[in-house]
């Protein structure tokens, strides 16, 4: 999907906002995709799921890494992405129909912390732009 | 070596609970039908904690605001689903969708239907029979819609919500919402 001038200004004006809280916002995502969408449980049967959990902290942080990457790379997903792209292919290969479900719990925890700032327009932005990056993580998959 | 008379009840028993365990957050159970083997039952199951929860924030839910805010967002968010809706006027931007008059009549009354099937969380097929022939035989919408609506639905109630739409509310929701789409295209054919 192609993402506009209006789009890239919405998504990174809407990064900035989420400043510290990117780590803690990633956490909460994981939880979200963990009970809303159980299936999605079965890609980490070595972790803990709990609430609070140390390791849906740090994997929290990591995905959150990883989009504050992809947002600031937003003319070259594909360059910036290629290593996790890899890796999802190759190693973790987790279906694609996971990275909408984890796309969505993003947005509701986005919509969640920041109900004034997440206007109709933006949430369009983020979501082409979370689509992006899904189609760039899945993209050597065959 | 036994007998072939048919399932083995005890087996299938056992079997069956075993793996009720298992998928107790999922929406399928598995049905031990003597007349024929193990078939999947598809009716969602809400616990009382669930159907609590739902019926509580309903309450509180803005039925003409959220209805025109859900239906608005998902004509900006999926452009495409304006399909359904060439008679609906300005549809040009973001803003004007947000503000369309007919966006927000038809908003509520998708919302309040909605509100029916909370009423009805023990049989929402049949409670949505109807509309289902409807969507399928004059509306002729993807059920694909069914569940974009839904998820957009979840994101609006998570905004006016707040600190109150914790993970394991919006998993009672998302139940509810797959639940009503997988009802809606239920009558499909």
């Amino acid at each position: 999907m192609v993402l506009s001038p209006a789009d890239k200004t919405s998504i990174k004006t809407a990064w900035e906002k989420i400043g510290s809280h990117g780590g803690e916002y990633g956490a909460e995502a994981l939880e979200r995709v963990f009970l809303g969408f159980p299936t999605t449980k079965t890609y980490f049967p070595h972790f803990d799921l709990t609430h609070g959990s140390e390791q849906i902290e740090t994997h929290g942080k990591k995905v959150s890494e990883a989009l504050t990457k992809a947002v600031g790379h937003l003319d070259d997903q594909p360059g910036a992405l290629s290593a996790l792209s890899g890796l999802h292919a190759h190693k973790l290969r987790v279906d694609p129909v996971n990275f909408k479900l984890l796309s969505h719990c993003l947005l509701v925890t986005l919509a969640n912390h920041h109900p004034s700032e997440f206007t109709p327009a933006g949430h369009v932005s983020l979501d082409k732009s979370l689509a992006n990056v899904s189609t760039v993580l899945t993209s050597k998959y065959r | 070596m036994k007998e072939n008379k048919g399932p083995d009840h005890q087996q299938w028993g056992i079997k069956g609970q075993a793996l009720k365990q298992q998928h107790k957050a999922a929406s399928d159970t598995f049905v031990i039908d003597h007349q024929q083997a193990p078939r999947r039952d598809t009716m969602v199951h809400f616990t009382p904690e669930e159907k609590c929860i739902i019926s509580k924030q309903w309450g509180q839910v803005n039925i003409d605001e959220t209805g025109g805010e859900a239906l608005g967002r998902l004509l900006v968010v999926y452009p495409w689903t304006q399909r359904f809706f060439d008679n609906f006027g300005n549809l040009s931007s973001s803003s004007a969708i947000m503000g369309n008059p007919k966006v927000k009549a038809h908003g509520k009354k998708v919302l309040t239907s909605f509100g029916d099937a909370i009423k009805n969380m023990d049989n929402l097929k049949g409670a949505f029979a109807k509309l289902s022939e409807l969507h399928c035989d004059k509306l002729h919408v993807d059920p694909e819609n069914f569940k974009l609506l839904g998820n957009v639905l979840v994101i609006v109630l998570a905004k006016y919500f707040g600190k109150e739409f914790t993970p394991q509310v919006q998993s009672a929701w998302q139940k509810l919402v797959a639940g009503v789409a997988t009802a809606l295209a239920h009558k499909y054919h």
